[in-house]
């Protein structure tokens, strides 16, 4: 690779690297965040410990939902963000947290593939260098004392012959070995003064540099990176989900408070989570919407159903009255009438009374088969009561 | 030859390679024994940290009658809890010995209580009319799981048990059984200290 190639790359690491820093110091916008928001970020931050790898905000289980409740409540009671991690904490472990917390083994783990990455990093250049063959290098003072070795060596052999110490063979074996001795310290080059390597002390504290302002670094990036709001300007997401059109059997109860809480005054979409919050026999949520609905219009609807619910929890002549008045605004709601012969009949011990709103109701003609099955046989119920 | 050529860092620069290869073969080894070991644990099944710590004292309303039920109402008895479900077949397993274990205990004040969690009333009505009811057992409901949450319940069955001052001492994850709950018991009943957790089988969630 190009010395220029290799510059650039460089370059475009450290760019790269900033523009992450930068992204993750944007200051996030909580001001904005909804009550349900709010409750679907923690949520999504926590870990469901009574199903496997899912958030509290994604798992289906009823105890998730459960979960999801109890975090709204929270949240209702004005309970900070950390006091609901902590209330978790406390009762599941640190496990509950789907981010890792910054201390004790989890700066480990968030430090890890930053650490890898230098020491990757660190091991390539160490081996580029190491791929340049070493030249054998030796002082000139030594060079010259072995060339003086071998020649005087060298001497020796004649003279060690001439006396006969040596024989024939024995000495031009010698020679030879010497001879090519001699020829290899001639080829020998003197080294230039080698320049001085960087002192270990100076690397080291280069090394410490590099690994405490990665780490920095990457403790910056997750710090402001884990706790965005879904739908800021990075994480992206839908700001406004109420100007998209959706199917609304497919939407949460969650996703559609937030569109609720977004437009108070739709009623429409109030009374099909009302709707949902009665028909589930979440009753304390159904009726604070339905008496959202009363309060801006006398709906029939939410009239019937908030006199059912007072009538079972027992406030008879309350949820009479509710019942009535719905039928007052509108005769053509056949759930008022089966709530208004129930509440005769069964409420008040006034067969007679539950006779009439019966009939009614069997002559709709859209009532499903079920509705008109129980009708039919509360009916013969009242009619043997009288 | 009297003087040695001055050697330079070839060699050592090989053997520094080979170090550094060894640590890590070394090292993925171990990780990999770890993790190998860990196999077939399930890392969720931890003591609850509540262990040691007062038992939650929301209120729990009744099954069968009305009224509610705080913890805090039992001081000065010994608590067997028990988290169950009609669909949970655990809770089946278990139910005859916390019954046996409820009569024979019920005069040293240790009072169980069933925590019906995950479930609807009625069909939790319709498990008692089908395997049995202890007399003085209370019976109540946990309302939007708030007694399974609070006491950091990962599954049922799960059966915790209170001192007489109202601390949770141990945890029982799975079906219990009557040597368990004696052995439990006894334990608390002199005084000593039980096993924080035990683990007796699968914990089932809905």
């Amino acid at each position: 690779m190009s010395q220029r190639l290799r510059n650039s790359l460089y370059l475009g690491l450290i760019i790269g690297l900033l523009v992450a820093v930068v992204i993750g110091l944007i200051p996030r916008d909580t001001t904005s965040e909804t009550a349900a928001e709010r409750s679907h970020r923690i949520a999504s931050e926590l870990r469901c410990p009574f199903c496997h790898g899912e958030s509290i905000a994604d798992a289906q289980s009823a105890i998730a939902a459960d979960a999801r409740d109890l975090i709204d409540e929270q949240i209702a009671t004005g309970m900070t963000d950390t006091e609901i991690f902590d209330y978790f904490v406390a009762r599941y472990t640190e496990r509950v947290l789907l981010s890792p917390p910054l201390l004790g083994w989890g700066t480990l783990l968030w430090a890890l593939p930053l650490l890898l990455l230098v020491g990757g990093v660190a091991a390539l250049r160490r081996r580029k260098r190491r791929a340049v063959p070493a030249p054998i290098v030796v002082s000139s003072d030594a060079l010259d004392d072995a060339k003086r070795v071998v020649a005087a060596d060298l001497a020796d052999i004649e003279v060690q012959q001439a006396t006969g110490e040596l024989d024939e063979d024995e000495a031009s074996r010698l020679r030879e070995s010497y001879i090519s001795e001699q020829q290899a310290l001639a080829a020998t080059e003197v080294a230039a003064p080698q320049p001085e390597p960087p002192s270990r002390k100076r690397r080291l504290v280069g090394t410490a540099i590099l690994v405490v302002g990665a780490l920095a670094l990457t403790v910056g990036v997750v710090v402001t990176v884990q706790d965005r709001t879904p739908g800021d300007l990075i994480t992206g997401g839908v700001a406004d989900p109420s100007n998209a059109p959706r199917d609304l059997t497919k939407v949460t109860d969650e996703e559609l408070e937030e569109v609720v809480a977004a437009n108070p005054d739709v009623i429409g979409m109030r009374m099909a989570l009302a709707g949902r919050y009665f028909d589930g026999g979440e009753f304390s949520d159904a009726l604070r919407h339905y008496m959202e609905v009363l309060a801006r219009e006398q709906h029939p609807e939410a009239l019937a159903n908030v006199g059912w619910m007072t009538y079972l929890s027992d406030e008879i002549d309350t949820g009479l009255k509710f019942v009535e008045r719905s039928l007052e605004v509108t005769p053509d709601l056949p759930q008022a009438y089966w709530y208004l012969a129930n509440i005769r009949y069964w409420g008040m011990n006034d067969p007679a009374g539950a006779v009439a709103p019966l009939e009614t109701l069997l002559e709709f003609e859209a009532i499903p088969d079920e509705v008109r099955a129980l009708a039919t046989d509360l009916l013969t119920q009242v009619r043997a009561a009288l | 030859m009297t003087d040695e050529p001055t050697v330079t860092s070839a060699h050592r620069q090989r053997s520094v390679g080979t170090w550094v290869a060894v640590g890590v073969g070394v090292v993925v080894i171990v990780f990999g024994a770890i993790f190998a070991s860990r196999f077939g644990l399930d890392p969720d099944l931890v003591a609850s940290p509540l262990i040691g710590e007062p038992a939650p004292a929301g209120a729990m309303p009744y099954m069968e009658s009305a009224g509610e039920l705080s913890l805090n109402d039992l001081a000065g008895d010994i608590v067997v809890i028990n988290f169950w479900a009609s669909w949970c077949p655990g809770c089946r397993l278990e139910h005859e010995a916390l019954l046996l274990a409820a009569d024979a205990y019920r005069e040293s004040a240790v009072t169980f209580v069933g925590i019906l969690h995950q479930d609807r009333v009625g069909p939790g009505i319709e498990f008692l009319d089908e395997f049995g009811r202890g007399d003085a057992y209370r019976y109540v409901s946990d309302e939007g799981s708030r007694a399974g949450i609070d006491f950091g319940v990962l599954g049922l069955p799960t059966t915790f048990f209170l001192n007489r001052s109202g601390t949770i001492v141990g945890q029982v994850n799975g079906p219990v059984n009557l040597d368990i709950l004696a052995g439990a018991i006894n334990t608390i009943l002199v005084g000593g200290d039980i096993d924080p957790l035990t683990e007796t089988g699968e914990l089932e969630n809905r």
